[in-house]
């Protein structure tokens, strides 16, 4: 839900079954944000989708992030709350950035750490998100899909699963993003993101800002094949169409998620 | 290299622009342009977001030119983007010495920011007030509420602006003003305030009583002028919704 659709949504009348948050728009003190996520609350579930988190700071988490959040989550009760598996910062420094990730061990132990943290204190198992990414380390001892199993496994959290991320980062790693998808415990995949990209100068840009494009139409269909019937949202950041642009896009994904059951049937 | 280390010598790189030591561990030129491309748009986004008569005033070049600058030597530190560019205004009064209504119009357009999604207080009811002892009232103002001395027309300009109507010239103002912003409801606000309802907020914000309030308005006013001041600031800030408790 971005903030031109908000007087839509307010009404209640928006044909959708739960509605997405950024969590930190609503992370104040009062005033206007919090009143329309009450009203918008009271018509829908909602989804807390964060970007700040930053679970793989070898710092540690912010103890008033989480508390924030908490607060938040207390008060509307949402179906789940993800972030992103990245970091933004460190102790004196915030990039306000989703940034990449070397998929060591040490960042393994580091983002479990933090993942089990955060979980304790919100008292609930978080969603995470597979990033895009823009570059790779020589560090690295697993691929992304190995570190977010592993993860899986030791956390017990969910996954988001972004599939326009997986095939920006397919296109500009050059992995095999069928290869990403089969590696993706099945059983912990709780949401899927949809959205668009850019063609940047040498790479896949995730901007956000465009229709779902083919390419990503055709691996959502793939995941729905292995995944099963999860909870999907289109995923724009920036160029906001109107709603019915997006509901029209919507249709499409519910149509595509509904051929693939049949297949799969 | 530690996780730790990396993380560090990357932030380094984002701030510093670059050319520093991260960019010899990296072989992936263009995957850290985006990045730091990403880092400095984004940063300049929000200051042009949060400051947005400023940058209507001043232009894209002079107010892009200040925003890099500020982004140059003021890394963010928070979790929250929000929190960002709220030292903005005194970059903005370093590079424009000569011009205090721009520091004037960031202090009004981050105190609205923050006005707006401040702490909730709901205003007392005026039907409450029967039975209150005035001499002994304390106030507790809206949290939101802040306080700035003018010397300029930066107020009209941001109206003007708010508006989409054109500017006023800049204007010194004959005596500074005091500024007052707050948020009504839902809405943030400001007005001017004259010599008295200054005073008369100040005192309550530090903790004033009414009864002290008046015997202090009445050793500056006399007696009928003060009660009668006194009366009309409190009637006023009712109406604005001021006021969130009387103990």
């Amino acid at each position: 839900m971005r903030p031109p659709h908000y007087p839509e949504f307010l009404t209640g009348e928006v044909p959708v079954d739960f509605v997405e948050v950024i969590s930190e728009n609503f992370m104040v003190a009062g005033g206007r944000p919090l009143r329309t996520l009450d009203t918008v609350r009271s018509h829908y579930p909602v989804a807390l989708h964060g970007v700040s988190m930053s679970i793989g700071s070898a710092d540690g988490l912010r103890d008033d992030y989480l508390t924030q959040l908490k607060g938040l989550a207390d008060r509307i009760d949402p179906l789940w709350v993800s972030d992103h598996l990245c970091w933004t910062g460190n102790a004196h420094f915030n990039s306000h950035d989703l940034l990449p990730l070397p998929y060591t061990s040490e960042a393994l132990d580091v983002v479990c750490a933090n993942i089990a943290h955060a979980q304790d204190v919100l008292g609930r198992a978080l969603l995470i998100e597979n990033p895009s990414s823009y570059l790779t380390f020589s560090d690295s001892e697993m691929t992304e899909w190995e570190f977010i199993a592993a993860m899986t496994a030791r956390t017990g959290c969910f996954l988001l699963l972004d599939i326009n991320n997986i095939y920006v980062s397919a296109q500009n790693h050059g992995f095999d993003a069928l290869a990403y998808l089969d590696g993706v415990p099945v059983d912990r995949v709780r949401q899927i993101h949809l959205a668009g990209h850019t063609q940047g100068d040498h790479l896949l840009i995730d901007t956000h800002d465009q229709p779902v494009p083919d390419p990503v139409w055709a691996l959502y269909d793939i995941a729905c094949a292995r995944f099963g019937p999860v909870a999907t949202m289109i995923e724009r950041d920036d160029n906001i169409p109107a709603l019915t642009e997006l509901l029209d896009e919507l249709a499409v994904a519910r149509q595509h998620a509904h051929t693939r059951d049949r297949v799969a049937a | 290299m530690s996780l730790a280390a990396l993380q560090q010598a990357m932030s380094g790189y984002l701030i510093n622009a670059p050319g520093n030591d991260f960019t010899a561990l990296m072989s992936d030129a263009p995957g850290l342009a985006v990045y730091h491309n990403n880092y400095r748009f984004q940063l300049l986004d929000c200051l042009r977001d949060t400051y947005e008569k400023c940058w209507a005033w001043l232009g894209d070049d002079v107010f892009d030119s200040a925003a890099n600058a500020h982004i140059d030597q003021h890394p963010p530190s928070s979790w929250t983007l929000d929190a960002y560019g709220h030292d903005f205004g005194q970059t903005l009064s370093a590079l424009h010495p000569d011009d205090p209504e721009v520091a004037e119009l960031a202090w009004i357009e981050w105190a609205m920011r923050r006005a707006f999604d401040g702490p909730d207080a709901a205003p007392i009811d005026p039907a409450s007030l029967a039975d209150v002892d005035w001499d002994r009232a304390h106030f507790d103002m809206t949290p939101t509420l802040k306080l700035a001395t003018m010397t300029t027309n930066a107020a009209a300009i941001w109206s003007a602006l708010a508006g989409e109507e054109n500017p006023p010239a800049i204007g010194i103002l004959a005596a500074p003003a005091t500024l007052c912003v707050w948020r009504h409801d839902l809405s943030p606000c400001f007005r001017t305030i004259d010599d008295v309802e200054a005073r008369m907020m100040r005192l309550a914000l530090d903790g004033v009583s009414f009864g002290n309030m008046c015997f202090l308005l009445t050793a500056e006013l006399g007696g009928d002028d003060a009660a009668t001041a006194a009366g009309a600031v409190l009637a006023q800030w009712l109406r604005d919704g001021m006021i969130t408790k009387l103990c």
